[in-house]
């Protein structure tokens, strides 16, 4: 019962505090009659569920509400402070749980009484006026230790016409599920006449083995190409049957599908309640007079972003109300109205959703502001005197930035505008600011429409698929492992003439290294603030939009993963954080060992690797095409040096050299083969037209395992001296 | 005493000549059909008849005991365990498990796509049968327990069976005493031993195994 009374609590004092604020503009009977109403309702609540102490202040409250409608009184700012404050107690009923209604009612029962004696005074004599306190409210809100049992007790606001819509999807996807049982009746008869089909033939078989007559026989074929036909027409049928069903279903199952992400959505004033209030007492406190205005009321909000947009807001409101705009006589000296315009906005463009805060108040000063920014050193004097405005603005948002002379209770410690910043990019959207000297300030806020569908990169990693939100994704490249470098035994590709450097994704989710194959590099380059780094992962497999869910909490924080989702094919895929996988490669690089990128290496087990050095193109060509025919994987090199640095970065089973070559001949290249640790092992062939004795004993002297001579070169000599020596490809 | 059959011979399933008919159109209105149908019932029984009933009657009953609770029954390894019934949701068959970073082990899997949820997949081989080889888990069964949910991967299932309480006999003390001991008794289907596992334990431990 108390929960009900709570709902219906909430629901009247939301109407009574907006339509209080908005009656101190205008008071038309019609206006007043919603907010008696709401009084009376409560008043009748309350009784019910026996929470007397509220009886009497709600009807003191109806009393004068009523006595307005009637004309017999005029509400001033005094009475609707005091109408406020009673309120107020209404909205702290609705906001504790129910087990500590009674006991709280008890401990304010005094507080109630003198409340509704003094709004009952009302009525005869005039009220106090000028700038009440309205900080006069009885207890700090707990609402915000409430939340997270509010949110269990899944109490969620969806629109009337989303739901009878989602009923509708629902129901025709049952009927079209049903209309498929006649289906399955319909194969069975088909079955049968195939049957039937295939007892002819094995009958028309039967007669050609007992030597029945051709015209009998003829005729014989004659029927089962009529069933035949019959069959096909029937299975025709089905065909159009079923692909009609399946086009139907598949759209039904859309409908529904968009229809309860769109549930999601909540119309922009839903959270907006009390900012009319907070807007009002501000002023108050501030001395000065503000026409407040939403826009784009009814625009569609995101549940969630909507929530998280409260705190930002406010701050954006609370910053306008002291430091944008002017006080009256300020602002009557300046030739603008001494009521000062606050509007705030709510617009879906181009597909995102656009909040902005807008005042027509003193605007922020660029040279101020410039100032500011040297004072505090987070840029030099020239660097800041070449700073265009718009650059300027974005040191706003810093935290801790505040050009604000003093702080007052409301404002001026530099942390509001931080938060808006971080809340816009925790969605993925961002904030900015615009300001004429003089002339007023806008911020503007660009959001997703939506945080539960994101759009993604999927990847694979390790043989699984990952998804990787695509508003953080700087670039996707592929390379070839000859195009990394290697810095310090780290690796690195180049993007746009930038180093960038390359982490195994796999090591960086604390996996087994992926033994990926293909020559190619498939690296997806993320950042965050401040570093940029290049993932590593087996392959792209495209773009999806994915719903959002939340993984089990008993898995607590996993790191690198933010959610999980199912993909279009129905298995599961989890989402990539990127902020807290930049930190976990951060942490890999400075602490552990990297893994290395050699995919080369890795097909090593899959094809024998030859290398062959030539100056010649010719014979460069000739002998490739020979080795890759029988299965080798071949790599050239063009001398003796560039044949030295090959080997240098990647593995080969065999070096195949001419010796007479530029820059370095083959004879030197092989001496360093030999003396090199690691390509000591190796098999080297020399094939050179020196076929002389002498140059076979220098070759072989050298390390060659092997001296081809091209006189006796034939496709098979080469073919069976490379078997022989490393074996088949 | 032979039964009167004017309604086959001279009624409406006969050559409908009877005198009555014109009045009663239908012979099912008269009362001597009811009266026919009456001494159906009222007919003696033949002795044999009567001897068997007797027989059946005199029979002792069988009396179904009072204490019977219903268990799922899987197969592990080359073990069959026993769990509870109230504890399952859903029986399917395997789908794709996706392991997760920091988290998938010899017990805890992964993730796994279940009527469009994701829910936690648990190897409960290590746990109940340790130092048993790779089994081949052909089913998943979605097990709960006070709102925590599971999905178990294993072999085969028996199905669904009602044992009385009585028939469980308590586990063998090597089994019982050992720490991690999630069974309490034991009982016998067919030809099978049957290992009745604890709830509270066997989910205590699955818990375990997915913490952080």
């Amino acid at each position: 019962m108390l929960d009900l009374f709570r709902i219906e609590a909430e629901n009247h004092s939301r109407v009574l505090e907006n339509g209080l604020v908005d009656a101190e503009a205008s008071q038309s009977p019609e206006k007043i009659e919603p907010l008696m109403r709401a009084a009376h309702s409560i008043k009748g609540a309350a009784r019910i569920v026996g929470l007397d102490r509220c009886v009497g202040l709600a009807h003191a409250m109806e009393d004068i509400l009523s006595a307005a409608q009637h004309g017999k009184l005029s509400l001033t700012a005094g009475h609707i402070d005091a109408l406020l404050k009673g309120n107020d107690i209404f909205k702290h009923l609705a906001a504790i749980s129910t087990a500590e209604m009674a006991p709280w009612l008890e401990a304010n029962a005094a507080l109630l009484q003198d409340m509704a004696a003094s709004i009952s005074a009302l009525l005869t004599a005039a009220p106090a006026t000028g700038p009440a306190a309205p900080a006069a409210r009885p207890e700090p809100k707990p609402a915000k230790e409430l939340e997270p049992d509010r949110r269990d007790s899944s109490f969620v606001r969806v629109l009337a016409e989303n739901l009878n819509r989602l009923m509708g999807f629902a129901g025709e996807s049952l009927v079209q599920a049903r209309s498929l049982k006649p289906f399955t009746g319909q194969l069975l008869s088909m079955k049968n006449s195939q049957r039937d089909l295939s007892t002819l033939l094995a009958g028309l078989l039967e007669d050609v083995q007992t030597g029945l007559s051709p015209d009998a026989m003829g005729l014989r074929l004659h029927d089962a190409l009529q069933a035949l036909e019959r069959v096909s027409e029937k299975l025709i049928g089905h065909i159009e049957h079923f692909e009609l069903f399946s086009h139907r279903i598949e759209r039904t199952a859309e409908h529904l599908y968009d229809e309860v992400v769109a549930s999601r959505m909540r119309p922009f004033a839903d959270g907006l309640h009390g900012f009319p209030r907070m807007v009002r007492d501000l002023a108050q406190i501030c001395g000065k007079k503000v026409d407040f205005r939403i826009e784009g009321e009814t625009t569609r909000v995101d549940r969630d972003i909507l929530e998280k947009l409260e705190a930002p807001l406010t701050h954006l409101v609370r910053n306008s109300i002291d430091h944008g705009l002017e006080t009256p006589d300020e602002r009557t000296a300046a030739g603008k109205p001494p009521e000062g315009r606050l509007v705030l906005e709510a617009v879906h463009r181009a597909g995102m959703l656009n909040i902005t805060v807008s005042d027509d108040g003193r605007g922020i000063d660029p040279v101020q502001l410039r100032t500011k920014i040297i004072e505090k050193g987070y840029v030099s004097a020239d660097m800041a005197a070449s700073l265009t405005t718009a650059e300027l603005m974005d040191f706003l948002f810093l935290p801790g930035f505040s050009t604000a002379g003093k702080i007052t209770e409301v404002s001026g410690r530099g942390v509001g505008l931080d938060v808006v910043f971080t809340m816009a990019q925790k969605v993925g959207g961002s904030a900015r600011v615009e300001s004429r000297p003089g002339q007023g300030t806008t911020f503007h806020m660009q959001l997703p429409l939506t945080l539960s569908v994101l759009r993604t990169l999927l990847v694979a990693i390790n043989g699984e698929p990952y998804a990787l939100p695509l508003t953080r994704i700087d670039r996707i490249i592929s390379v070839e492992q000859a195009e990394l470098r290697a810095l310090e035994d780290r690796q690195f590709c180049t993007v746009d003439d930038e180093p960038v450097g390359i982490i195994d994704a796999s090591q960086a989710l604390g996996l087994s290294q992926s033994t990926a194959a293909g020559s190619k590099i498939n690296i997806a380059v993320i950042s965050d603030r401040l570093n940029r780094y290049g993932l590593v992962v087996d392959r792209f497999i495209g773009q999806q939009d994915l719903v959002v869910m939340p993984l089990d909490p008993r898995l607590g924080s996993v790191p690198a993963i933010s959610a999980g989702a199912i993909i279009e094919d129905g298995s599961p895929v989890l989402i990539l954080d990127v902020d807290d996988l930049v930190r976990a490669i951060d942490n890999l690089l400075t602490q552990g060992r990297p893994y290395k990128m050699d995919r080369l290496q890795q097909q090593a087990a899959a094809r024998k690797r030859v290398l062959i050095v030539d100056d010649s193109l010719t014979v460069r060509e000739v002998e490739r095409k020979i080795l890759e025919n029988q299965g080798y994987d071949v790599t050239v090199a063009v001398d003796g040096m560039d044949g030295w640095n090959m080997l240098q970065s990647a593995t080969f089973n065999l070096v195949l050299s001419d010796v007479d070559m530029p820059r370095m001949n083959g004879i030197e290249m092989v001496r360093r083969i030999k003396q090199d640790a690691r390509l000591r092992e190796m098999a080297v062939m020399i094939v050179s037209y020196k076929d002389r004795d002498e140059d076979r004993v220098l070759g072989l002297e050298a390390g060659a395992d092997y001296y081809l001579g091209k006189s006796s070169f034939h496709d098979d000599t080469l073919i069976a001296a490379v078997r022989d020596l490393i074996g088949e490809a | 005493m032979t039964l009167l059959r004017c309604y086959k011979t001279i009624g409406v399933f006969g050559d409908s000549t009877c005198s009555k008919l014109p009045g009663l159109v239908h012979c099912r209105n008269c009362p001597e059909y009811a009266r026919a149908g009456r001494q159906l019932f009222d007919r003696p029984l033949a002795q044999a008849e009567l001897e068997q009933w007797a027989e059946l009657f005199s029979r002792e009953k069988e009396v179904e005991p009072a204490d019977m609770f219903s268990v799922v029954i899987f197969r592990v390894g080359s073990e069959w365990f026993a769990l509870k019934t109230a504890f399952f949701q859903e029986v399917t068959d395997l789908r794709p498990v996706h392991t997760v970073p920091y988290r998938s082990g010899a017990v805890f899997k992964g993730i796994a796509n279940i009527n469009g949820e994701l829910l936690l997949c648990i190897d409960p081989a290590p746990v109940l049968t340790p130092g048993a080889g790779p089994a081949e888990c052909r089913r998943m069964m979605v097990t709960a327990k006070d709102n925590s949910r599971f999905v178990l991967m294993v072999e085969e299932i028996m199905g669904v069976h009602r044992i009385p309480a009585g028939a469980v006999s308590p586990a063998p003390a090597t089994v019982a005493k050992s720490p991690s001991a999630l069974t309490t008794g034991i009982f016998s289907i067919d030809t099978r031993t049957v290992g009745l596992l604890d709830e509270a334990d066997l989910f205590a431990t699955l818990s375990g195994s997915i913490s952080p």
